[in-house]
């Protein structure tokens, strides 16, 4: 009958999955949270706990489902006998062994939570897939909730028992009932637009005919950045604004203060990212820039690139000064300002070596895994700063050295950015 | 032999018609000798990069209308004896005498004036 | 038992209020190579995706190696060699990594044939597929359809980018491939030439219906434009007239007769023919 064909599951694994952009940028933070949930989960730290275990969860689910508008995209998927399958058992196998690891660690550890945690999150994941399996439309749009989602995890403090139990026992009925979300992994000519429209657009949730037509102004201020980013440039401004109001006037009326602070430092750095990704995708660009009568030299429009996202980082000075200034007047007793300073400068100097480490960068391979750390190291620096009950003139000290420092890594990195020429 | 025989795909004659013809004309000019062997039906649709169909489909009937035999085992070749090869020659010329003929009709050339033509032309 | 490879009846497709395909009928037979000639948007691309499942038809049936396409099993797809328009899926991929992953799927997979292939595109097996032009890319994309000797190779302007050496190279081996394998292959082009050419048959496809389908000899043999006087009324029953304007005929079913009143009786081209059928 038919000849099956002896063929190892991991045959062609690393090229499909650790060398496409899209599912490497999930599947790394995945590999870094599974080790880090373990430590934390040793080391009983309770606070980061939630954040950590749903965040590798998702992003395991995340890959995979990115994965899925992929092979939607792949006109011959289902014409090469077994390749489906074959993809498909890959996938499955990147989301089932982190959690294996996961609910293992937190039975030896004791870590129950984890547990409930873990429920919760692969509801989310198992309905975030089986929705990506169908349909390729709104994947930006879905993963923006699911990973919000996350969020609530750490204002839910404590998840009854009653709610994890439910949630698997949703999970089952989901699975069993897979096949009445429509045809699984069909092939759509919408999906490679939306494919190629994510890929190019770092992920953007925001449509791509948000706000046509404006933004000339703001598009000339921040010009090359803007150059490279097209439209999105004021769409994410526009998104950071946005949020900026959101945290400035919840602030206001209820009581949010440290962990504002943190999503938008959060937040100002997924955007340099963004930004950075839209350069990175467009290498080809670099030659047409330089050509433009505006620049005598190529290293003219180096220097001219890097001073633009030194205004950016001004931009987001200026936005963390304006909120935690605002933050600090209106909630602290006695405020110092101390924390107003302190924390503008290690944001926006956040946000320049962010910029640096982008420049360094040629390949988006390496971009991605460049960034997720400097993120890890440039979060972590805020993190710490927002949660300092007391501050000293030193701490000041090193704030104004670390912006100082950034500024300089950020014109350095200008010598080694790759114009393709 | 084959550079003696030009194919253009974009006539309006089919190709196998087109490659009966000019193997026919060349036989029945000499340019290729009775015997000779003539190169795989595979050989000449690489050369002229034409479907092999094509090309077998004029052999066959070449074959058929004794210009060509086959041996087993061996090339096909140009036959030995060929079928009256006078009046072939002369069916060869109907359709350029038919084109002659219909341009002389549009141009109001009368069948005396055009034999002068074709005389005086001769012996340039 | 059905021989054919590949069989349209009656088929019907509507796409947003547009009839996109319209009474389809076609059949594909072991040695047939056949050329599908039309305008972009023509319904080419619907037309072949039909047959492979990838798009579901509204009326009549299609009968993929004697299966319904969007049914075919493991045997039947090991079978079927298609090479989209757009090449795309092995991103991230070196040539090497990708024939190896997708050689892995079929039992038939002739080695030397690939590597031959490789040489005569001049691809390097340890360039990134991404980073290939779009030639390559279909060159690629060939050898992935056609290494495996498929019996129905489907194929969606397989050639527009490559260049006329490559072209000629690949329609040499696409002669082996229907001669030696019995193959059928169907291909769509707007290059008339490669179809006069390679193919055995011409279906032409203007507004999703299929205008003409026939032998490309017959075709030439048969067809030819009258040019008469637009004041005299000229007598073309016997023939089956493909298009008439007020000074000239496309008529098919010719057999060198005389024809009355005709003032130049012309054969045509390919390109000529699909021209005029455009008019």
């Amino acid at each position: 009958m038919s000849n099956q064909i002896k063929r190892a599951w991991y045959r062609g694994f690393y090229a499909y999955w650790f060398k496409e952009c899209g599912s490497l940028n999930y599947l790394l933070p995945m590999f870094i949270g599974v080790f880090a949930s373990v430590l934390i989960m040793i080391k009983n730290i309770e606070e980061v706990l939630p954040f950590t275990i749903c965040f590798t969860s998702i992003c395991a689910f995340a890959s995979v489902a990115w994965q899925s508008i992929r092979l939607q995209a792949t006109e011959w998927h289902k014409l090469v006998p077994g390749y489906t399958k074959h993809i498909v058992t890959q996938g499955h196998i990147i989301i089932i062994v982190p959690h294996i690891i996961l609910i293992c660690a937190a039975l030896i550890l004791h870590q129950y939570h984890a547990l409930k945690l873990l429920s919760i999150s692969t509801l989310l994941g198992t309905a975030f897939y089986l929705k990506c399996r169908v349909t390729s439309k709104t994947f930006n749009a879905s993963a923006y909730v699911f990973f919000a989602m996350i969020g609530l995890t750490i204002i839910l403090k404590d998840i009854p028992l009653w709610l994890a139990c439910s949630a698997i026992f949703v999970t089952v009925i989901l699975i069993l009932l897979r096949d009445r979300f429509g045809s699984a992994l069909k092939w759509q000519p919408q999906a490679l637009i939306d494919y190629k429209h994510a890929l190019q657009s770092g992920w953007s949730p925001i449509p791509k005919s948000f706000m046509k037509g404006y933004g000339q102004g703001l598009n000339k201020f921040f010009f090359p950045l803007s150059y490279f980013m097209g439209r999105s440039l004021l769409q994410y401004t526009a998104l950071l604004l946005a949020i900026f109001i959101l945290l400035f006037t919840l602030n206001y009326f209820y009581v949010v203060g440290q962990p504002s602070l943190f999503i938008f430092a959060n937040l100002s750095c997924v955007l340099v990212f963004m930004i950075l990704w839209t350069r990175i995708q467009r290498q080809q660009a670099w030659s047409t820039l330089i050509t433009l009568p505006i620049y005598s030299s190529v290293n003219e429009a180096k220097q001219s690139y890097v001073k633009a996202g030194e205004k950016y980082a001004f931009f987001i000075l200026l936005c963390s000064l304006v909120l935690v200034g605002f933050i600090e007047l209106i909630r602290f007793e006695s405020p110092s300002f101390y924390l107003t300073a302190i924390y503008t400068l290690t944001n926006s100097g956040g946000v320049l070596i962010c910029f640096a480490v982008g420049n360094f960068c040629r390949k988006s391979a390496f971009f991605s895994v460049a960034l997720v750390f400097t993120l890890g190291f440039v979060l972590a620096i805020t993190g710490i700063v927002v949660e300092t009950k007391e501050f000293e003139l030193a701490h000041l000290g090193g704030a104004i050295g670390y912006f100082l420092f950034a500024l300089y890594a950020n014109r350095k990195s200008a010598k080694h950015l790759y114009t393709n020429s | 032999m084959l550079e003696f025989i030009n194919v253009n795909p974009s006539s309006g004659d089919p190709i196998y018609k087109q490659l009966h013809e000019q193997i026919v004309r060349l036989i029945v000019g000499g340019q290729i000798q009775a015997g000779e062997e003539l190169p795989s039906v595979r050989k000449i649709a690489e050369y002229f990069t034409v479907n092999p169909m094509t090309v077998s489909r004029a052999i066959g009937m070449l074959v058929d209308q004794g210009w060509l035999e086959r041996r087993r085992g061996q090339p096909t070749r140009v036959a030995e004896k060929q079928p009256q090869s006078m009046q072939q020659g002369h069916a060869l010329l109907h359709e350029g005498a038919d084109q002659l003929i219909q341009q002389a009709k549009q141009l109001g050339v009368s069948i005396d004036e055009l034999i002068e033509i074709l005389s005086n032309r001769w012996e340039q | 038992m059905t021989t054919a490879l590949l069989e349209y009846k009656n088929v019907h497709k509507i796409f947003n209020q547009n009839m996109v395909l319209k009474s389809i009928n076609l059949i594909i037979e072991p040695g047939m190579v056949v050329g599908l000639l039309g305008k972009n948007g023509a319904g080419k691309t619907t037309l072949l995706r039909s047959a492979l499942g990838l798009i579901e038809i509204d009326t009549g049936e299609v009968f993929t190696l004697g299966a319904n396409p969007t049914q075919l099993n493991t045997e039947l797809k090991s079978q079927v060699g298609y090479v989209p328009q757009q090449a795309f899926g092995y991103e991230g991929f070196s040539i090497r990594e990708a024939l190896d992953l997708h050689s892995s799927f079929y039992c038939e997979w002739d080695n030397s044939l690939e590597q031959d292939w490789l040489k005569r595109f001049e691809l390097n097996p340890d360039d990134m597929v991404e980073n290939l032009s779009i030639g390559q890319r279909q060159a690629l994309a060939l050898i992935m359809a056609m290494a495996y000797r498929p019996k129905l190779l489907i194929l969606d302007e397989p050639v527009a980018s490559l260049d006329p050496i490559a072209r000629r190279e690949f329609m040499l081996d696409l002669f082996d491939l229907s001669l030696e394998s019995g193959s059928g292959v169907i291909f769509s082009t707007h290059i008339t030439s490669d179809i006069e050419r390679v193919a055995t048959h011409v279906a032409l496809v203007k507004d999703g219906e299929v205008k003409l389908f026939n032998e490309l000899d017959e075709l030439k043999s048969s067809i030819r434009k009258v040019n008469f006087n637009p004041t005299q009324t000229i007598n073309l029953s016997q023939f089956d007239i493909l298009h008439q304007t007020t000074n000239a005929a496309i008529i098919s079913g010719y057999q060198n007769e005389q024809i009355p009143d005709a003032l130049h009786i012309s054969s045509l081209s390919l390109e000529q023919l699909f021209v005029e059928l455009h008019a």
